[in-house]
């Protein structure tokens, strides 16, 4: 499960995000069911009395506002904080990948290098990102709306035709992660992958290098 | 027949409104089950790729625009003129315009699977540029954009109507604060209404433009704007959820205090609240584009955290009706409490995805899947449910049978929640929605296999329900004016209600009038 | 009345607020012209409403009436039945398919739609029923 195991560094940040906002839900949600299922098994019918026929009670009405407002305050704060720090962009990028989405997969262009690597729906592109190191992406799309999402990393951005995003990854460990658009871009949308392959800063350098043909 | 073709009576309106969101309601869920079917396993190959993308288009608009919405109306019709003592709507001429543009609204949806290239396959959000291209997406997408059109024109006499009525046709003694709040809350939805589904009326005849004559709003190579378009559509479509929940927290709000044989708990609080609602959902639209990156986040998500301040009071009220009640679980309350325990994990997590960061990871998987299910089927389908219970005698002058009822109601909400609780771990294990098909990695295949158990489970339920109408149709049982010790004026008449509602009606002193007359 | 007026003021000072914060939040014209063009629709309904109120005496606005007091008053005419409706929906859907595909049938939808609401002009003025409200209700007097 990706949000208990982020493998980026802004990753790491959202998926703090996360565990704040599911034990606040897993909180909220307790103290409800215990007050409706306290609720609903005391005052289940007993027979056919009139019960007391109160409307308002001022104190709790009022309780009932600020208590919520209060959580959704906190909240509110923690996204901030967390927005904050994911959407900066550090001036002096590793490296820089130009991705461009098109109906049904993406094209990768490795900055300096010269490397550029076409997908087609039935054979995904692969992503190669160095661990440690922040990469840009420059994302943008030839046609529809497209989103680039990687799930390990916890992050997406949409590709809108006729606008060009700037977002960091910067990946805590190697290994093999799955990509995938995910904004309906029509029939083959769903088979629209690539996969991402974190590796060593040593052997990121020498794939550039040899043109995007050395083995990773 | 011919009564029913040219009857303004907002009664037969009413009927006509709800039987259609029945007969769309049995078509959507056929379609689910489709979905369902097609991800039950890896790699499957239930349906083409074309025919899914189709398949869920069609699901979902009609789930929206010919089900969730147009029901409310339906019951709006037929009860807002009983609940505040009015011999019909305001302009009941115009109610039947809009209940038969409605009517053929959605037949010309549906009237795509017969057009060459088969019916509109963009999502109901329809995003363009995808649906402004003309190649690949013939008649089918047309057909669409005029249905949803006449939908939205529909909807807009709708709103007008029950803001007239409610504003002019109240009976002597019936000021506002003496509303039921089944009345209050339409009154909200309405004003909703009338301030968003214009810009969609607005953003489908762009798209007909753009598709037809040339115009350019959407098209970056001429100068046009793709992120306008979901500007305008999300202008529509944020306001358009609380549309679609608002009625039914006044329906779930109305059948808890009656079960409870209290008065409403807060009833200006919950008045308060639902123009709370109405108006913050009126500034949250764009939370809907988070991931786009060129929209205030900041502004978006805070309003958006706010209106879980006014849908907590609405808990805290319910929950208030009952306490120190005297709660009888019948199945109209069966199913209020359904919606009460599935509606909070649709908010709890709707206060998650307020949150853009989250969003960054949540957004377009399966837990917006979950989460809008949570609300628009376990919250407004479940109260849908209770209100049929509940209202049924009064329509049709019989009750429905209890015992198939509370079958239906488990079979409902074990069905539900194995369907939809699994689509929370899928979209944070990433999978994406609209897709027709997804690889067997981690826990996926078992997961959506446990989703579509629970889709058929629900199947079954629905058929129970078919089943009960069926059963009690030809029982009869006489319901009688009052089966259920009701408070508002629907009650103080006959079942059914004669043509111009009262013969007689109690004075009117208080939100509770039958109550007040009967002690 | 009172109501009606103070919950229209207060959505459109709603609308004027969070249209000034939008503006100075995220500089996008889009969404502040829809915030805008909200506040002045509500502030247009309240300003209606407050010149109407001078001419108004709306049963529901007295709480302390009840329907025996108010006997023999005109509640006015109420349609029952109209074939218009359904055929002006049905020429709304012809104009709306012409003008994707046809222009005969626009203009045949079109034609359709001026005849529909003649008719509905026309029937207005004469047909329904009229209803008189008396001591237990209201009564027809057709």
């Amino acid at each position: 499960m990706p949000v208990f195991d982020p493998a980026s560094a802004q990753g790491n940040v959202l998926g703090g995000v996360w565990l704040i906002f599911i034990a606040g839900a897993l909180f909220v949600a307790a103290f409800v069911y215990g007050l409706l299922i306290y609720a609903l098994a005391k005052w289940r019918k007993r027979g056919e009395g009139i019960p007391p026929q109160f409307k308002t009670n001022t104190f709790w009405e009022i309780t009932g506002v600020i208590i919520p407002l209060l959580m959704v305050g906190g909240l509110f704060a923690v996204t901030l904080l967390g927005e904050y720090r994911v959407d900066a962009v550090e001036n002096k990028p590793y490296a820089v990948v130009d991705a461009g989405a098109f109906r049904w997969s993406w094209q990768f262009k490795y900055a300096g290098s010269g490397i550029t690597v076409d997908g087609t729906p039935d054979s995904p592109p692969t992503l190669v990102l160095a661990v440690g190191k922040t990469t840009q992406i420059d994302l943008h799309s030839a046609d529809v709306v497209h989103a680039f999402w990687i799930p390990a990393f916890l992050f997406k951005r949409d590709a809108t035709p006729g606008y060009t995003q700037h977002f960091d990854v910067t990946p805590t460990r190697t290994g093999t992660f799955e990509g995938k658009c995910v904004e309906f871009c029509g029939l083959d949308h769903a088979r629209m992958t690539f996969s991402v392959r974190v590796v060593s800063q040593a052997a990121y350098d020498r794939w550039v290098s040899s043109g995007g043909t050395a083995a990773l | 027949m011919i009564g029913w073709l040219t009857s303004t009576n907002h009664k037969q309106i009413g009927i006509l409104y709800m039987m259609t969101t029945l007969f769309f309601f049995l078509i959507a869920g056929a379609l689910a089950l489709v979905i369902r079917q097609q991800l039950a396993v890896p790699h499957n190959g239930v349906v083409t790729a074309h025919a899914y993308n189709q398949v869920f288009t069609l699901h979902g608009t009609a789930m929206i625009f010919l089900v969730v919405a147009p029901f409310a109306f339906g019951l709006a019709n037929y009860l807002v003129p009983l609940q505040i003592g009015a011999p019909d709507m305001a302009y009941p001429r115009l109610n039947a315009l809009s209940v038969w543009l409605f009517i053929l609204g959605g037949i010309t949806i549906f009237l795509g699977v017969f057009a060459q290239g088969g019916a509109a396959d963009t999502g109901w959000t329809a995003y363009a540029p995808l649906s402004t291209i003309i190649e690949g997406s013939g008649a089918g997408e047309d057909l669409w954009l005029v249905g949803v059109l006449l939908n939205s024109i529909a909807s807009i006499m709708v709103a007008i109507n029950l803001t007239a009525t409610i504003f002019l046709f109240r009976c002597p003694g019936m000021t506002m604060w003496r509303m039921p709040i089944f009345t209050w809350e339409m009154l909200a939805t309405a004003l909703l209404i009338l301030m968003a589904f214009p810009s969609l009326a607005a953003v489908i005849c762009e798209l007909l433009l753009e598709r037809h004559y040339g115009a350019h709003f959407f098209n970056p190579s001429y100068g046009g704007d793709p992120i306008l378009y979901e500007h305008l559509f999300w202008f529509f479509g944020h306001p358009e959820v609380y549309v679609m929940i608002l009625p039914y927290f006044g329906i779930v709000a109305e059948i808890v205090a009656v079960f409870s044989r209290k008065p409403l708990f807060g009833y200006t609080g919950m008045v308060l609240s639902a123009f709370a609602i109405a108006g913050l959902s009126m500034g949250v639209w764009a939370h809907h584009m988070f991931t786009t990156g060129v929209i205030a986040n900041g502004f978006f998500s805070g309003m958006s955290f706010l209106i879980a301040v006014p849908t907590g009071v609405k808990y805290w009220n319910w929950i208030g009706t009952m306490w120190k009640g005297n709660i009888a679980f019948r199945v109209p309350m069966l199913f209020c409490i359904g919606f009460l325990f599935n509606f909070l994990i649709g908010g709890v997590t709707g206060v998650m995805i307020a949150s853009p960061p989250i969003d960054y990871h949540a957004e377009d998987s399966y837990f917006i899947v979950a989460h809008f299910h949570y609300t628009l089927g376990g919250g407004a389908l479940f109260a849908a449910f209770a209100a049929v219970y509940f209202w049924f005698p009064k329509i049709a002058g019989f009750k429905l049978s209890e015992r198939l009822g509370s079958l239906h109601f488990w079979l409902m909400t074990v069905g539900f929640n194995v369907a939809f609780l699994p689509q929370f771990v899928l979209g944070m294990e990433g999978m994406p929605r609209r897709v027709y098909t997804y690889g067997a990695t981690g826990d996926l295949p078992w997961l959506n296999l446990l989703s579509t158990i629970g889709a058929w489970i629900m199947f079954f339920g629905v058929a129970l329900f078919a089943l009960n109408l069926l059963v009690s149709y030809f029982a009869r049982e006489a319901a009688g004016d009052d089966p259920w010790g009701g408070y508002s004026l629907e009650w103080a008449t006959t079942s059914p209600p004669p043509e111009f509602n009262f013969h007689a009606l109690p004075p009117i002193r208080s939100e509770r009038p039958v109550w007040d007359a009967r002690q | 009345m009172k109501t009606f007026i103070s919950l229209f003021l207060s959505s459109g000072a709603f609308a004027a607020a969070i249209s000034i914060v939008y503006w100075f939040s995220s500089k996008d014209i889009t969404g502040t012209l829809f915030l805008g063009l909200m506040m002045l629709a509500f502030a247009w309904v309240a300003v209606y409403t407050k010149i109407a109120e001078a001419q108004s005496d709306l049963a529901g606005d007295k709480p302390e009436t009840t329907h025996a007091q108010r006997a023999g008053e005109d509640v006015g005419i109420v349609t029952k039945a109209s074939p218009w409706p359904l055929l002006l929906a049905l020429c709304i859907l012809m104009l709306l398919f012409g003008i994707v595909w046809s222009s005969f049938v626009l203009f045949l939808g079109l034609g359709g739609m001026l005849l529909c609401l003649w008719r509905l002009g026309a029937e207005s003025a004469r047909t329904g029923t009229k209803r008189i409200l008396t001591k237990e209700g209201e009564e027809t007097v057709t």
